[in-house]
């Protein structure tokens, strides 16, 4: 579904990410991890739209999407989310979700003066959508209190939840469970299997919680100094010695 | 030709002020818009002492500067710093009040008519194909040598490298040691400072009124953007060229009053075609 | 004594109308327009060519390019076009900027605008101006009679009515959400897929309809224009108006509005002038309002209505 293909990022002098690429296919669970500072959030932001490759081209269902305005690739179907949440911490949780929905009616500058019947509609459709997935994520009764009050895991939940109301064919995630407690983790975790298994969505995911990739994976890839290391299922990425020198010593 | 040599004179006399204008933004972190009635209120000062106060002009200059240095230094103290949190767009709209404020007592003091020094008039001299004042000369010289000197500043000196430092990363300048404070104080002073001198030059070569601070604003950021934010060799260079096209402009009858805008036009193509500039804009800003 | 009254309350209205398009622009998306005095100047100009009376086409021998004696809601409509198209043009290359960019630029149109309107004296009579603009309705009222200026101050509150109306339900409408998430987190709000450049120009065009409106209603009013109305102090004030009202908060904008230029007009009849130095009190006042602006700015950021959240109740959708 998602193809990168020799994927090459500068910055100055550095080379951040060296000639990688990775595959993703439609309804699979692929994890990115790599030490730190090992270029794999910088690959993460080329794939994801915020960075231009120096090199290499990016391709969803067959169709180059390097280069694509953030907007436009959401459009396309790929949402991401950010590691430090990025949320919008002044308006509520409701309006954070609602804001997410796609093709609104309301957006349209003309019809949201007039506010026909239609955008009416719709937005009332749109709330209920919302009041569900705030409730899936167990957010419903702080629906409408500003996301500034929210804890960091809490935070994470609106996040996905949010990208989820963007109407995806696939998430990049960006260490989803950062912040989160366990029980919370375990939560986000179920999430993304059930957006899987009922939806349909394919999702590529940044971590550092071992359990966590160990856990959902169906295929793990490794990035080290801007290079793919390798990838292949858990036990596989478990048991490579170089994978385990790329960590020195962190558990693998 | 005329238009040529007063093209060069005003690109030179316009060079100090935008090379100083790019080091405060890129300090300072947003776009002052008061630099240009800065330049203004200094030119205003020496006129008070040496048309009111009878004080010779050279001694009026040094004076006047020295009162614009710490005048800037004065305005960073009660409106920029403590803004300084509220992000680069609300410290513009302070720039803009306090630019109106300092254009208005120009207004309210001296009154809207242009103004003249009191210095001897001098006949003109004949350098090759040009006519130059010996005035003219050593603000040419002075500009030129003195941007040189802001240039030598930067490089060489203890607190022209806090300077850099804290412009291209504050956190890491803090880390290692830099007053940054106290950079930010000797920066806000030298940039005024230099303001002030460009503005005398400016009243030399041209009128004085109270709106010639705000010409010069917009004139010195069309040099600032054409040659590239934040890139000072840049704002050299595109003073230049803003100096020497928009007096060549005059040439063109049609488009003589316009020579202002022409300068500003320049910079909205180059917005179009190339934001970041002849030479580019360097990182930190 | 009354006519003098409501001749205030119009033009109080007339700039309570820019402020509430700068609020649009900057309260609702954060765009840095110090140019409001150019966008007023090019409805104010558009409606006086068209609308003042064919007299004027004819001043010393010299022909102009003036008063075809067009009826005024085509003057008007005319100028809020014009003024629509400037924003357009300068959207183009500045929105996908930094703010400050746009700050800048607008400041120099602005400027620029104003040398025309001198130098072209073709179009515009140059510093002579525009006179004898018609007013609504002025062949049942003449100019200088009382039912001229309530006729002027009804049209002028009304549309201000209608302009606010605009405003509020923008604000709460799906298209405002963008907008304030925008003002928060642009890359956010651009992930999730709005086009955040088309927001900006359709916000920016809006702001600059408003604007080109009430120069429109200027030219009206005063029946005269010259360039020298236009000069960037009146794009400061606006800015002040706001800043003290309130940004982001529509109300805000109008008290700031009426409070300072109510204050201002006030300001100019009990204060003497001093002999000899007729510029020294307006500069003074424009010198408190700039240590106003920034007081303001140090002490209560917000204003003197700070804008409000907005709380969504299932079942609580706007009917």
């Amino acid at each position: 579904m998602l193809k990168a293909e020799g994927i090459v990022k500068n910055f100055g002098g550095l080379r951040a990410v060296d000639d990688c690429s990775i595959e993703v296919e439609k309804g699979s669970i692929v994890g990115l991890i790599g030490p730190n500072g090992a270029g794999k959030t910088t690959f993460f932001n080329v794939i994801t739209g915020m960075y231009k490759p120096n090199a290499g081209r990016i391709l969803f269902k067959g169709e180059d999407i390097t280069g694509l305005r953030p907007d436009r690739i959401c459009q396309r179907g790929i949402t991401r989310t950010f590691q430090v949440s990025r949320e919008l911490k002044i308006m509520t949780l409701l309006e954070n979700i609602l804001l997410a929905f796609k093709d609104q009616r309301g957006e349209n500058i003309i019809r949201g003066i007039l506010n026909p019947a239609n955008v009416r509609e719709q937005e009332r459709e749109n709330l209920g959508k919302s009041v569900e997935i705030l409730k899936a994520m167990h957010l419903y009764e702080l629906r409408n209190e500003p996301v500034a009050i929210l804890s960091g895991g809490q935070r994470k939940m609106l996040e996905l939840g949010q990208a989820s109301a963007t109407g995806p064919e696939m998430l990049l995630l960006d260490e989803p469970t950062a912040g989160a407690t366990a029980a919370e983790t375990a939560m986000l975790v179920n999430f993304i299997k059930r957006m899987r298994e009922e939806q349909g969505l394919t999702f590529l995911i940044v971590e550092h919680k071992m359990e966590v990739i160990m856990g959902i994976c169906d295929k793990i890839i490794v990035i080290s100094y801007g290079r793919k290391l390798m990838e292949g299922s858990a036990d596989e990425v478990r048991q490579n010695e170089e994978v385990r020198e790329a960590y020195l010593g962190r558990e693998a | 030709m005329i238009y040529l040599g007063f093209g060069i004179i005003t690109g030179a006399v316009l060079a100090l002020p935008a090379v100083a204008l790019s080091l405060l933004c890129r300090n300072a972190k947003f776009f002052n818009l008061a630099y240009g009635d800065q330049l203004g209120l200094t030119a205003y000062l020496v006129l008070f002492f040496n048309v009111s106060l009878g004080i010779n002009f050279p001694t009026s200059v040094v004076l006047s500067i020295i009162i614009s240095a710490a005048l800037g230094v004065i305005f960073y103290w009660i409106i920029f710093k403590p803004l300084r949190e509220h992000g680069g767009l609300i410290l513009l709209v302070a720039s803009l009040g306090l630019a109106f404020i300092i254009h208005n007592t120009e207004l309210a003091i001296w009154g809207p008519n242009p103004q003249k020094y009191n210095i001897p008039f001098e006949a003109g001299l004949r350098l090759g194909p040009f006519i130059v004042t010996p005035i003219q000369l050593t603000v040419i010289c002075l500009s030129l040598a003195l941007t040189g000197g802001i240039f030598a500043m930067l490089r060489y000196s203890g607190i022209g490298r806090a300077m850099r430092a804290t412009a291209d990363n504050l956190e890491l300048a803090t880390i290692k040691g830099v007053d940054t404070e106290r950079t930010f104080i000797w920066t806000w002073a030298i940039c005024s400072a230099t303001a002030g001198l460009g503005g005398v030059f400016l009243a030399l070569i041209t009128t004085l009124t109270p709106w010639t601070g705000f010409t010069a604003l917009l004139l010195l950021f069309s040099a600032l953007i054409l040659g590239g934010t934040g890139n000072l060799i840049g704002a050299l260079i595109g003073a230049m060229i803003i100096g020497v096209v928009s007096e060549c402009a005059g040439i063109i009858p049609l488009l003589a009053p316009y020579k202002i805008a022409i300068a500003f036009a320049i910079m909205c193509i180059c917005l179009l075609v190339r934001p970041s500039g002849i030479l580019g804009t360097e990182r930190g800003f | 004594m009354t006519s003098f009254m409501i001749g205030i309350v119009t033009v109080v209205a007339i700039f309570c109308i820019l402020v509430l398009a700068l609020n649009i622009r900057w309260g609702y998306c954060g765009l840095l327009d110090f140019g409001v005095a150019g966008f007023f100047l090019i409805g104010a100009y558009t409606a006086a060519i068209l609308i003042s009376a064919p007299s004027e086409s004819f001043l010393f021998g010299e022909r102009y390019t003036v008063g075809y004696g067009i009826a005024w809601p085509l003057g008007l409509i005319a100028a809020a076009v014009a003024s629509g198209i400037l924003a357009f043009l300068i959207g183009i290359p500045t929105l996908r900027l930094r703010g400050d960019y746009l700050a800048i630029v607008t400041i120099g149109v602005a400027e620029i605008l104003r040398y025309v309107a001198i130098n072209e004296k073709w179009l515009t009579r140059g510093v002579q101006g525009i006179r004898n603009i018609k007013r609504p309705f002025e062949s049942f009222f003449p100019p200088a009679s009382l039912p001229s200026d309530i006729i002027l101050l009804v049209l002028t509150l009304a549309i201000l009515a209608l302009f606010l109306i605009i405003a509020n339900r923008l604000y709460v409408s799906p298209f405002g959400r963008v907008l304030r998430a925008m003002r928060e987190d642009e890359v956010v709000t651009s992930f999730l897929g709005k086009p955040v450049i088309n927001f900006k120009m359709l916000t920016f065009i809006l702001g600059g309809i408003y604007m080109g409106v009430a120069g429109a209603l200027f030219a009206m009013y005063t029946t005269a224009i010259e360039p020298y109305q236009f000069i960037p102090t009146y794009t400061f004030l606006i800015w002040a108006c706001l800043i003290v009202g309130g940004s982001g908060n529509n109300w805000g904008a109008i008290l700031g509005g009426a409070l300072l230029m109510g204050l201002f007009v006030q300001a100019t009849r009990f204060l003497p002038s001093v002999a000899g130095q007729p510029q020294l009190i307006p500069a003074l006042r424009y010198i408190a309002v700039g240590v106003l602006l920034i007081l303001v700015l140090r002490l209560r950021p917000r204003g003197l209505l700070p804008e409000k959240a907005i709380t969504k109740e299932i079942g609580d959708i706007h009917a």
